[in-house]
């Protein structure tokens, strides 16, 4: 059986942001994509679920050009940026974080943010002596700074270093920094790992408010599938390199081959 | 005495000067961006070579005109003859040219030592850790023996090397008016420094130094982000070359191979500031630098030679070189042990880049307004 996107749902999907095609990864003897297509359209918030080890992770890797795939090519609206490095990515317009948080550790709360600020001519080093040369792009990102740590409830730790921070408060830092990127496609590698319920629910209405208001794209990976599944519009699900199933996350999430996949490990 | 005094506390000040200036151009390299560069040094020299051969040359080519005995030629072939005249006889009474000179041996010594940096920042790009420092060291020793035996760089003998221009002279007063120079210059750099670090690029330096692959997902270009602290560290490093070789309390008058590229003087020195100031930390430097450079690095470099005398070192067969310069590694290696165990972070720890007055955009934007009084 091809997995494919209904007619009914091609439809309504036109206009297709980003797509793998037939994506192959292997690490030494492990094969941990086989072959993966998926289709991002526009404005939607996908989930990409799968038992540990399935290769979703990877797969982000390779969209965003940290890893270079075997075979298979990656398709951002409509150009092939297979292999292409991953600032350049991210310029283009998508932006990922990670699984495990990679935080400027030295770095304060609002820092990480303001780094987070798309790159440009404010960065210039050259011309860093010349507070002209910047202060306006940095009140703009000041701003934007604190509107982001009031949405994701860190407001009162902006003054803090991010060595201070606890697993939870990080995760919430990487999704700081990549609403702050300005990213047109937004790839989130387990926003809401050991964040608690409540949390968890704040940071996908914050996610769906920025699909309504801005018309960002969200690719997600998550594993509290009961928290994800009500507020994303699509769900792949990655099996030992390979797609299982996908379609609207009910649909997924009682497909008998996705429970036998967490069933079985 | 009171004369005596006042130059002992010129030498200090300028020891204190040049000091800051080296180290916080290897504190740009190693505390803001995480590049162990152990061949600070060679940055360094550059600034002394500017001085004691280009500037020279072109001093001697006005000079030739109307001063007997100095010709172009003359500034490698009897360097110590033409700078001799031309330190006595033309000089003290150019003060504009001088002045001029001084200028341009500042510009071009940045130039100089921003495009050395630029090209150690090739392998930079993709060596990390300690694969990076051993090359950087390798390539700075071997560039030290080239200078040494180039005639035309450093002249004929290499432990004497060459004289320098006194472009102070025409002041009466070289060592004061060198001095406050080299303090003026210290005074610019820290202002320079602290201005790139309270900045959005002095900002991503450290970040990006905390972590690339964040930083690449941000749609930073590391690259040129690491190349960049590359050319800026390596520019102050030769502009502190440059002061050094202008000022007779620290040259003594002369540059030689051995004198400017000396690993101990300027790299490994700079290395034990900045890690005692506190990495990143511009004003931790300046402080460690102060203390430092009064209690150990000014009599260390100007009485080690006596205090090898008085204890007949040499009778126990070390030579006085030897012994200065093994007392300099002993204070360096105690400096970094006392600061592992009793100050991990350095005298002021690495601080935010404050590039706007955050509090205000914290109370308008974060924390309720305070409750009016009644
Ligand atoms: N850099 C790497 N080197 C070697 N093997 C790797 C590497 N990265 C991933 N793998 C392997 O590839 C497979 C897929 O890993 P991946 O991290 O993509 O899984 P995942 O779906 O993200 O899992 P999790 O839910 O635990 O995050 C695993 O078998 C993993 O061990
Ligand atoms: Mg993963």
């Amino acid at each position: 059986m091809a997995l494919q996107m209904t007619e009914k749902e091609e439809g309504s999907a036109s206009d297709i942001i980003l797509e793998t095609r037939n994506i192959v990864k292997r690490f030494g003897g492990v094969v941990a994509l086989a072959g993966v297509s998926i289709k991002i359209p526009r404005r939607w918030i996908v989930l990409l679920i799968g038992p540990n080890g399935s290769g979703k992770t990877t797969l982000v890797n390779v969209i965003t050009g940290f890893l270079k795939p075997e075979e298979g090519k990656v398709i951002y609206e409509g150009r092939d940026i297979t292999g292409v490095e991953p600032h350049i990515i991210t310029r283009m317009g998508i932006v990922r974080t990670f699984q495990i948080p990679k935080p400027f550790i030295n770095l304060t709360v609002l820092e990480n943010l303001l780094a987070a600020y798309p790159p440009g001519p404010h960065e210039n080093p050259y011309k860093a002596v010349s507070k002209r040369s910047w202060v306006k792009t940095e009140e703009e990102a000041v701003e934007k700074a604190f509107d982001i740590l009031k949405a994701l409830g860190m407001e009162r730790a902006w003054d803090q270093k991010a060595s201070e921070l606890s697993g939870a408060e990080l995760k919430l830092l990487e999704v700081g920094r990549a609403l702050m990127s300005g990213a047109k496609l937004m790839i989130l590698d387990e926003p809401a790992a050991g964040v608690n319920p409540t949390k968890a629910h704040e940071i996908f209405s914050v996610i769906r408010k920025l699909r309504e208001e801005r018309g960002i794209t969200f690719l997600i990976i998550e594993h509290r599938i009961d928290i994800a599944s009500q507020y994303v519009d699509y769900t792949y699900a990655l099996h030992l390199g390979r797609l299982i199933s996908q379609g609207p996350p009910q649909k997924v999430l009682n497909d008998k081959a996705v429970i036998e996949s967490y069933i079985g490990g | 005495m009171m004369a005596n005094f006042a130059v002992l506390a010129e030498q200090i000040l300028s020891f204190i000067g040049i000091y800051y200036i080296v180290s916080i151009g290897l504190n740009l390299k190693a505390g803001h961006m995480g590049i162990p560069d152990f061949g600070h040094a060679m940055f360094f020299a550059m600034g002394g070579i500017v001085v004691g051969n280009i500037v020279a040359h072109i001093a001697a080519a006005v000079a030739a005109k109307s001063v007997p005995g100095v010709t172009v030629a003359g500034v490698i072939a009897s360097n110590t003859k033409t700078l001799s005249i031309m330190n006595t006889k033309f000089f003290p009474y150019h003060p504009l040219l001088d002045i001029g000179l001084v200028i341009f041996a500042l510009v071009l010594s940045l130039i100089l030592g921003g495009i050395l940096g630029w090209i150690a920042s090739l392998p930079a790009l993709r060596l990390r850790g300690e694969f990076l420092a051993i090359l950087l060291l390798t390539v700075a020793e071997g560039l030290r023996v080239i200078f040494t035996y180039t005639k035309s760089l450093m002249g004929s003998t290499p432990t004497v090397g060459l004289s320098t221009p006194a472009l102070f002279s025409w002041t009466h007063n070289s060592g004061l008016a060198a001095t406050i120079f080299t303090i003026i210059v210290a005074l610019i750099v820290y202002v320079y420094v602290e201005r790139l670090h309270n900045s959005p690029a002095g900002r991503l330096f450290r970040a990006a130094r905390d972590d690339e692959d964040a930083a690449k997902a941000l749609g930073k270009n590391v690259v040129t982000i690491r190349r960049d602290a590359m050319i800026i560290g390596s520019a102050l490093a030769g502009l502190a070359g440059a002061v050094y070789a202008l000022n007779p309390f620290l040259g003594g008058g002369s540059v030689a191979a051995v004198s400017i590229f000396n690993r101990v003087w300027w790299t490994f020195w700079p290395w034990a500031l900045i890690i005692l100031g506190g990495m990143a930390s511009n004003r931790g430097t300046g402080l460690a630098t102060i203390i430092v450079g009064v209690s150990l690095i000014w009599p260390v470099r100007l009485y080690s030679f006596k205090v090898a005398q008085v204890l007949h070192a040499s009778a126990l067969g070390i030579n006085p070189d030897q012994f200065a310069n093994a007392l300099e590694y002993a204070f360096i290696g105690l400096i970094i042990l006392i600061v592992q165990a009793v100050l991990p972070r350095g005298i002021i720890p690495e601080y935010p880049s404050r590039t706007l007055p955050f509090e205000k955009y914290a109370r308008g934007k974060v924390l309720p307004p305070k409750p009016k009084e009644e």
